[in-house]
C-alpha cells in the first residue's frame, strides 16, 4: 500500500483546504510545537478508524467563528492511495451548520471508498476497503505516535501474532493441529474399546493410561517449575542491577533532599519581601510626596499669612461699620452701635417706658420712646443681615485651614518618612534579590549534579529511579520465589519417579496383538508426527526469529551510532512466547533508558520490514509521529538515514530539523533524499483566542526520488 | 457654594500634543484603561492622566515653569476633569490564580488623596488674590483657572524633562525605577530638618 495525497479540510487547525502529496520514500512534515503536526497524524487515524465518526471538536475554530446562522460548511480528510497496483480513495466527511440559537449542528457524515474499475471510478464499502488495504493490526504495528506507541512490540500477544504472520509456518501449525488429533483420537479408541478386552489387554491399557497421566503430571510440574525459573531470574536480574545502582540511587535521594530544602528557602525569601512596583506604588502609594515636604510647608506658610490678612482686615473692616453706622443723638451724646443695647433690654424699657441707658423717663409717643423703638428696629435688623451675611459668604480661607489641617500632623509625618521607608523597601527588595541568586545557583547546582549521577547511571526518568529505590520488595520476592521453586522440584522429581515407574511396568508387560495393541501403535505413530511436526514449527520460527534478532541488532547498532547499543535479542519463554529484550553482554538489561528502550523498538520494526520486503509481501507504510523525541542529535539523523535506506514509504511528523527560532534547517535537510514539507500556524494570530490561528503547509524541498 | 478645591476639580488641565507620543503613549495604554497585562506592554500606567500626575510632580519638585503653546492646534486636554483623575481598583486575573483557585490579588488601587496635595502644591505656589476672591471681587472660576494654568506649566517642563530623558536614557525609563529613581533624587536635594515635635501645630 502507498499513499499518494491526502486533503484536509477544515479540519481541526487546518482551516479551508490543504493538501500534502507523498513520494515512495520518506516525507518529513515539519512543525514546532502547537503547529499542527499531531493534528496531521490524527487527521489519518481518524480517517483510518471505521468507529470513528464526526465530532464537534474536530471543526475548525476558525471556521466556526466565521459561520453565521443558517451557513452550512464541510469538514473532512480524503487520501488517495495505490494498493497492489490499483488506485483507490478513502474519504470521511461531514457538514457543520450554525443553528437558530447560535448552536452548532453536525450532520450528513458520510465514510466512503472508491475504486477505480477499468478506469471507472466505483464506490465501495470504506469499512471492506481499509480492511482489506490497512487493516487494524497492520496499522498497529505501522503507524505509531510518540515513544508509547512504539511499546506496543512489547505486548506479547500482538508481537507474537505478528510473528506468525511474518513465519511461514502455517503448514506445520495444520500438521501439529492434525496429528495431536489423531492421537487423541487414537487413544480414545483404546480407552473406549477396554470393556471389550481380554485380561492381557486390560493390564496393558490400564498401564498405558497410567503412564500417560504421569507424563502428563510430570509436564505439568516442569512446566511450573519452568516458570518460577524464568521469574526468579527475571528478579535476579533485578536485583543486579538495584545493587548496581544502589550508590547512585542514595546519592539521588541526598540530592533531592537537599533541592527541597533550597526551594523552600527560596520560597520563604520570595513571600518575606514583598516586590513593589515602582512605578505604581508613586501614585497608588503616594510615594510621589516623598519630596513633598517643602511643598507644604509652603502652603502652610502661605495659609498662615492669608489668615492673618484676613483678620486685619476684619477687623478694621468692623471699625468702618461702626463709624459708618454710628453718628451722635439729638442731645448731643453719642450714639450706641446697632447691637447695644440688646434687643431685650431694649423692649424691657419700652414696655417700662423708661431709658436704664440715660436714665430718663419715655412716656409712650414722646422722642425718646420713639427713639428706643427707632433703636429696637434697627436691632432687629442687624440680627437678620448679619445670619444672611453669614449664610451667603463663602469662607475660602476655612476651607483651606481645613485642608491644611487634614494634610498637616500625622499625614504630614507620614510623607516626611516616605524617603526613609522607600530607600528601606529597594534596599530589602536588593537584598532579596541577591539571596535569592545565590540560592538559585545553588539549585542549579544541585539539579546538575543530579542530573549527572542519573544520566551516568541511567536512572534519568522517575520510574527507573522508583524500581530502583524500592529495591527492597525484590529480595523478597526472590526468597520467596527460591521457596517455592525448591517445593517445586521436589515435586516435578517425585512425578519423574512416578513416570519411570509406570514406564517400567508397562515395558514388563506384553505389548497385546489385537484393537488395542494396533490402536495403541497408531497413537505412538501420530505422536511421533506431531513431535516431528512441532519441532519442525519451533525450529522454522526460531529460524525466522534468528534472521529477525540479527537484523535488529545491526539496526540497533546503526541507530545507537558511537554510543552504548546493547545487545537487542528476540527471547522465547516458557509460554512458547517472544518477547523483545536488551542485553548488556549476558545481563539482562532489566530497565534500559527511555532512549534505548526506543531504539530497541524501532531496530525490530525496521528489522520487520526488511523481511517482509525481502518475502514480497504487501508493504505498508510507516507513518511516525515524533519518533525521535527521546533521542539526541547523533542518533536522529541515524534514525533519518535508516528509514531512508529501508526504501520504503515513510511518513514522519516532527520538530527535528527546525531550530529555536522554528526556522527550518536546509542545510541538514539536503542532505536527506526525501520531499519536506512545513507545517506552521499563520502569522498574526492572538494566542488568547484560537478562533485565530490556522496552520498553512507548505512544500520546502521537492526531492524527485521513486524507488 | 462649591469650595475652591471642587471648584478646581472640574477644570481640564491640557499638554502640548507633541508629548503625546513621545512621552505619554510611551507609558500608557492612552484610552484602553489599566490591566492586569499593562505592565507586559512595557507600559506602566492604564490612563495617560498618571504620566501627567507624575509630570507636573516632576515640574513642581523643580520649581520649574513652561508655558504652553498659544498655538491651539497644538494644545489638548486628556477629556477628563481633574476630579477623576483618582485611580481604580485593577485585579489580576490571571491563569495561575485561576488555577489555583486564590483570590485575585489587587494590583492597583485608587488615590483620591493625592488630589487634594497637588491642590495644595497650587496654591502654595499661584500668585492668587485669595482677599479678593473672598470679597467677591474676582470669581471663583479665575481663580481656579489660575491654578489650572500653573498645573498645566508645571507639567509642561515635567514633559520636557521626561522627553529628553527618553531620548538620552530610554533604558533608565524602562524599567518600573525609572520613575522612582528621578523623585528620589528631588527628596535628596531636599534635606529636611527633623520635625520637632514639640513646637505648637501650624493648625
Amino acid at each position: 500500500m502507498k499513499l499518494k495525497r491526502v486533503e484536509l479540510t477544515n479540519f481541526r487547525n487546518y482551516y479551508g483546504e490543504n493538501a500534502v502529496e507523498f513520494g515512495d520514500g520518506v516525507t518529513l512534515l515539519l512543525g514546532q510545537n502547537g503547529d499542527g503536526k499531531t493534528c496531521f497524524y490524527e487527521a489519518l487515524s481518524w480517517l483510518f478508524d471505521a468507529t470513528a465518526r464526526d465530532r464537534r471538536e474536530d471543526v475548525s475554530r476558525m471556521l466556526i467563528a466565521e459561520l453565521k446562522e443558517g451557513d452550512v460548511a464541510r469538514v473532512a480528510v480524503a487520501l488517495s492511495f495505490e494498493h497492489k497496483g490499483e488506485n483507490k480513495e478513502l474519504e470521511k466527511a461531514y457538514e457543520v451548520e450554525i443553528t437558530e440559537n447560535g448552536g452548532l449542528e453536525l450532520k450528513n457524515f458520510r465514510f466512503a471508498g472508491y475504486e477505480s474499475v477499468a478506469g471507472e471510478r466505483r464506490m465501495v464499502d470504506a469499512r471492506m476497503l481499509v480492511m482489506q488495504c490497512f487493516d487494524d493490526f497492520a496499522r498497529k504495528f505501522c503507524m505509531f505516535q510518540g515513544e508509547r506507541d512504539l511499546a506496543r512490540l512489547n505486548n506479547e500477544h500482538d508481537f507474537n501474532h505478528l510473528i506468525q504472520r511474518l513465519a511461514v509456518v502455517k503448514g506445520f501449525d495444520d500438521v501439529v493441529t492434525t496429528t495431536e488429533e489423531m492421537a487423541k483420537t487414537a487413544a480414545n479408541a483404546v480407552r473406549h474399546n477396554k470393556s471389550r478386552h481380554n485380561k492381557e489387554e486390560k493390564e496393558w491399557t490400564e498401564a498405558q493410561a497410567a503412564l500417560d497421566k504421569a507424563r502428563e503430571k510430570c509436564d505439568k510440574a516442569e512446566t511450573k517449575y519452568r516458570e518460577l525459573e524464568d521469574k526468579l531470574n527475571e528478579v535476579r536480574a533485578k536485583i543486579t542491577e538495584t545493587e548496581r545502582y544502589s550508590g547512585a540511587v542514595d546519592e539521588i535521594v541526598k540530592l533531592n533532599a537537599s533541592l527541597e530544602k533550597v526551594e523552600k528557602k527560596i520560597l520563604e525569601e520570595r513571600n518575606a519581601v514583598r516586590t513593589v512596583n515602582k512605578a505604581h506604588a508613586l501614585l497608588d502609594e503616594k510615594w510621589v510626596l516623598c519630596a513633598f515636604a517643602p511643598i507644604f510647608q509652603e502652603f502652610s506658610d502661605k495659609c498662615a499669612e492669608w489668615r492673618k490678612e484676613k483678620k486685619r482686615r476684619e477687623k478694621e473692616m468692623k471699625r468702618e461699620l461702626e463709624v459708618h453706622r454710628h453718628g451722635t443723638l439729638v442731645n448731643g451724646a453719642a450714639k450706641l452701635p446697632w447691637h447695644k443695647p440688646h434687643g431685650d433690654l431694649l423692649q424691657e424699657m419700652l414696655d417700662e417706658c423708661v431709658c436704664k441707658v440715660c436714665n430718663r423717663e419715655a412716656p409712650v409717643g414722646s422722642e425718646p420712646y420713639k427713639f428706643m423703638e427707632e433703636k429696637l428696629k434697627e436691632f432687629r435688623e442687624g440680627e437678620l443681615h448679619a445670619q444672611e451675611e453669614d449664610d451667603e459668604t463663602a469662607d475660602y480661607m476655612g476651607d483651606l485651614l481645613q485642608l491644611k489641617g487634614k494634610l498637616g500632623g500625622e499625614n504630614a509625618r507620614k510623607f516626611n518618612r516616605l524617603p526613609e521607608m522607600i530607600a528601606h523597601q529597594c534596599r530589602n527588595e536588593v537584598e532579596r534579590d541577591a539571596r535569592l541568586q545565590q540560592l538559585q545557583g545553588e539549585k542549579q547546582k544541585l539539579e546538575e549534579e543530579k542530573s549527572m549521577v542519573a544520566t551516568t547511571h541511567n536512572l534519568t526518568d522517575n520510574a527507573a529511579f522508583d524500581r530502583h529505590h524500592n529495591g527492597k520488595n525484590l529480595y523478597s520476592a526472590q526468597g520467596r520465589l527460591e521457596a517455592e521453586m525448591h517445593s517445586c522440584e521436589e515435586h516435578w522429581m517425585d512425578c519423574q519417579e512416578e513416570q519411570e515407574t509406570a514406564k517400567k511396568k508397562l515395558e514388563a508387560l506384553t505389548r497385546p496383538k489385537g484393537e488395542v495393541g494396533f490402536f495403541t501403535e497408531v497413537k505412538e505413530l501420530f505422536e511421533q508426527i506431531h513431535d516431528a511436526a512441532v519441532w519442525a514449527s519451533k525450529e522454522n520460527r526460531a529460524q525466522v526469529m534468528r534472521d529477525l534478532e540479527r537484523r535488529a541488532q545491526k539496526h540497533n547498532h546503526a541507530l545507537q551510532a558511537d554510543g552504548f547499543s546493547g545487545q537487542v535479542r528476540l527471547v522465547l519463554n516458557r509460554q512458547q512466547q517472544w518477547s523483545v529484550a536488551l542485553y548488556d553482554g549476558e545481563q539482562l538489561m532489566a530497565n534500559p533508558s527511555t532512549s534505548q528502550r526506543s531504539l530497541m523498538y524501532l531496530s525490530v520494526l525496521l528489522a520487520i520490514s526488511d523481511c517482509n520486503a525481502e518475502k514480497g509481501d504487501t508493504s505498508y507504510p510507516m507513518i511516525f509521529d515524533a519518533p525521535t523525541s527521546e533521542l539526541d542529535a547523533v542518533r536522529v539523523a541515524e534514525f533519518y538515514r535508516s528509514i531512508i535506506a529501508l526504501g520504503r514509504q515513510c511518513i514522519v511528523v516532527t520538530k527535528d530539523f527546525l531550530s529555536d527560532q522554528g526556522q527550518v534547517e536546509d542545510d541538514k535537510l539536503k542532505a536527506l533524499p526525501c520531499d519536506v514539507y512545513r507545517i506552521k500556524k499563520a502569522e498574526g494570530f492572538d494566542s488568547t483566542r484560537q478562533e485565530t490561528i490556522r496552520t498553512n503547509i507548505s512544500k520546502v524541498q521537492n526531492y524527485a526520488h521513486s524507488l | 457654594m462649591p469650595t475652591l478645591f471642587e471648584q478646581w476639580k472640574k477644570t481640564k488641565p491640557a499638554f502640548e500634543t507633541r508629548y503625546e507620543d513621545a512621552v505619554i503613549n510611551k507609558f500608557a495604554t492612552y484610552g484602553q484603561g489599566a490591566n492586569q497585562y499593562t505592565d507586559a506592554r512595557g507600559r506602566f500606567f492604564g490612563a495617560a492622566y498618571e504620566v501627567y500626575i507624575l509630570a507636573f510632580f516632576i515640574g513642581l519638585y523643580a520649581n520649574r515653569c513652561m508655558t504652553l503653546s498659544d498655538n491651539n492646534g497644538k494644545v489638548k486636554n486628556l477629556g477628563v476633569p481633574v476630579g477623576d483623575w483618582k485611580g481604580k481598583t485593577v485585579l489580576s486575573n490571571d491563569a495561575f490564580s485561576q488555577n489555583r483557585k486564590t483570590e485575585p490579588q489587587e494590583i492597583r488601587k485608587p488615590y483620591p488623596e493625592l488630589l487634594e496635595y497637588i491642590f495644595a502644591a497650587l496654591v502654595a505656589r499661584t500668585d492668587i488674590d485669595l482677599m479678593a476672591l473672598e470679597e467677591g471681587k474676582i470669581s471663583l472660576s479665575t481663580v481656579a483657572n489660575q491654578l489650572r494654568k500653573k498645573m498645566e506649566e508645571y507639567a509642561n517642563f515635567g514633559f520636557h524633562l521626561l522627553r529628553d530623558k527618553l531620548e538620552n536614557e530610554p533604558e533608565k525609563f524602562y524599567s518600573d525605577h525609572g520613575f522612582l529613581h528621578l523623585f528620589r533624587t528631588f527628596a535628596a536635594d531636599n534635606e529636611m530638618p527633623e520635625e520637632n515635635e514639640d513646637e505648637p501645630s501650624l493648625i
